[in-house]
């Protein structure tokens, strides 16, 4: 499993590569840089704006710039914005404690919320509740969610007065953004929960279950759900991954200091080592987070654990 | 007696050997009350944006500044009440269809075209082309679609266009993804085989037989892509990424309804009320589209 692992992060490399390319392709497609504008606005002498320039590396070509850049990478340097003139790792790292505590929050909220109802749904298939669920849960998929969170604001926060609408200020803070968030994750959590459920509900080994006298509630509970786990984790993981690289709307409507935000302000800014630098920061732990998540299928299903024994046994 | 039992039978099942499949697709969807209600929207929504040229006056009702009337609360004369330059709420959410349609079905088939060549091309030809094809699209899909959107936008400039342009790239991933596993199931069928034995070129049998054999997963595609489509169009006009002012797009409605949420609620209602019931409508036809296309599901 440790070799499988490694593998796997082997293999987030070219993609980090490519990635940090591609982005710094696009963002040289803009006219203009930061530089220059600041060079311009504090009338610095011929020889100072040369040194900045020189600085950020700014002369050369694009291929001889990004040569640079990677090899700074290399050595765990991401680059130091051009606004603030911090180091870029730094900055992502100091946004990043109210970006978890955001996506924890959501993810809660969803499975929370979706998996009792997906339970219930396919338990109840074809009956009303299961379509109010469903139809719920096409209403949750299909909500803009910045639409949501300020029909929040106008809803919940001018009349529940300890709500705040903006900022990261302790636990209540965190109930809005949170919902905004949970509700378009629980939707596809519940959908996904419910057509788990259906697929193992019908097998043979449930009635056997129900045979041996165990309560209803068990066998759902402990025989069918287990065996409906794998899809679950599976997306419920997916989204906890993309919650992490910061939900770019919703920050921005609740002023919430995480990584989302610091991304659309340094693109407004054109700051480009702080976009390149957060976007393969945000792609890395996206691709982290996937991988725990397929390591946890071992941990829940011993069927994948031994798969895993028997390809090494093979390699070696 | 026999005879006269066993022949009305006869008679359906040749009947029903006559249905094309576009019929029995047809009759599938029918029976789904949720995609019909889907595609009333989607039709009706069609004709608002063909027609809102011909209904509307843009220099004067849609765009023009009307100071006296401005901030006007949901009344009779104005259903959805007037904004902050007094134009009205309603007859702006009506003419905004079009663009976040627009935006979204020429997005989709910008992202389709690209997706569907480089995805059949990668399901055809195993061995390195497969292998660069799936590398870039891995690449492309590790960036979140919105930040994708968001750098291509900022990077080429805010217009319509570009808008287009970035919001179809970034759902070229998905597209390449879904046309490589139709085609890779369908490429060793014997019919295929059967062409190549003619002498018939290898593009031609991927672009004519291939690819229509595979379009059922692409449609189905297509329909919920426009729907997360018209929501990135609107997220990045929200952010001042896209279409731009004083056009009424629905997500630059919304940023302008933020500066009023708290005074003025109504400003912000009623543009994301059109967004979600689209988005829905395509949602919902997506969903019955896939069951009344898939032949599992067919008795």
């Amino acid at each position: 499993m440790l070799r499988y692992a490694i593998k796997r992060l082997l293999l987030m490399i070219p993609v980090i590569i490519g990635v940090s390319f591609l982005i710094f392709f696009i963002m040289d497609l803009a006219p203009g840089n930061i530089i220059d504008s600041q060079i311009a606005e504090e009338g610095m002498t011929a020889e100072q704006a040369e040194a900045l320039r020189e600085q950020y590396n700014l002369n050369g070509s694009l291929m001889s710039r990004y040569f640079k850049y990677m090899a700074g990478l290399l050595r765990g340097d991401l680059g130091t914005s051009y606004i603030t003139h911090k180091p870029v790792l730094a900055t992502y790292l100091e946004k990043m404690p109210a970006t978890i505590v955001l996506a924890a929050a959501s993810i809660l909220v969803s499975v929370i919320i979706s998996i009792p109802l997906g339970i219930y749904s396919a338990i109840k298939r074809g009956t009303f509740t299961d379509n109010t669920c469903m139809v719920l849960s096409f209403l949750g998929l299909s909500i803009p969610n910045f639409w949501l969170g300020l029909v929040l604001i106008i809803v919940i926060a001018l009349n529940v007065k300890w709500i705040p609408t903006s900022g990261f200020k302790g636990i209540a803070s965190v109930i809005l953004p949170a919902i905004t968030v949970g509700t378009g994750l629980t939707a596809t959590l519940a959908r996904t929960t419910r057509s788990s459920m259906l697929d193992v509900l019908n097998q043979d080994y449930l009635r056997t279950e129900r045979a041996k006298g165990n309560s209803e509630f068990k066998v759902v509970m402990r025989y069918a759900l287990v065996n409906a786990l794998i899809p679950i984790i599976t997306i419920a993981g997916g989204q906890f991954a993309a919650c992490l690289g910061g939900s770019v709307l919703t920050e921005t409507i609740f002023a919430w200091p995480g990584v989302g935000r610091l991304i659309i302000d340094s693109v407004n800014s054109r700051d480009v080592p702080m976009v390149v630098g957060c976007i393969i920061l945000k792609s890395f732990s996206i691709g982290l987070v996937v991988l725990i998540v397929d390591l946890l299928y071992a941990v829940i299903d011993p069927r994948i654990k031994a798969m895993y024994a028997r390809g090494r046994r093979r390699s070696k | 007696m026999k005879k006269a039992e066993t022949s009305p039978v006869l008679l359906t099942s040749k009947k029903y050997v006559k249905q094309s499949q576009i019929r029995i697709i047809l009759h599938n969807l029918r029976k789904n009350t949720g995609a019909m209600i889907g595609l009333g929207i989607i039709l009706s929504l069609i004709i608002v944006s063909c027609l809102s040229d011909i209904i509307f006056d843009y220099d004067t009702e849609i765009a023009g500044i009307n100071i006296a009337d401005k901030l006007i609360r949901p009344c009779r004369e104005h259903i959805f009440g007037t904004d902050d330059l007094g134009r009205d709420i309603f007859k702006r959410v009506l003419y905004g269809a079009k663009y976040s349609l627009g935006v979204g079905f020429a997005a989709t088939m910008i992202g389709m075209f690209i997706g569907v060549i480089f995805g059949s091309i990668a399901g055809y030809y195993c061995g390195l082309a497969e292998d660069i094809i799936m590398r870039c699209n891995d690449v492309l899909s590790a960036v979140p679609s919105i930040l994708m959107g968001i750098v291509i936008v900022s990077a080429l400039g805010a217009s319509t266009f570009n808008l287009m342009l970035a919001i179809g790239i970034t759902s070229v991933p998905q597209f390449v993804r879904i046309t490589r596993a139709a085609v890779l199931s369908v490429r060793n069928q014997e019919y295929v085989e059967a062409l190549k034995a003619t002498g018939m070129s290898e593009a031609r049998i991927i672009a004519f037989h291939i690819i229509p054999n595979c379009m059922s997963p692409i449609i189905v595609q297509i329909t919920l892509r426009i729907a997360s489509a018209i929501i990135a169009a609107s997220s990045l006009s929200f952010l001042g990424l896209g279409v731009p002012v004083p056009a009424p797009e629905w997500g630059s409605m919304l940023n302008l309804g933020r500066q009023y949420v708290r005074t003025a609620s109504y400003l912000t209602i009623f543009p994301g009320l059109a967004i979600l019931i689209t988005v829905l409508a395509f949602n919902l036809l997506g969903d019955g589209l896939r069951d009344a296309l898939d032949p599992k599901l067919r008795k």
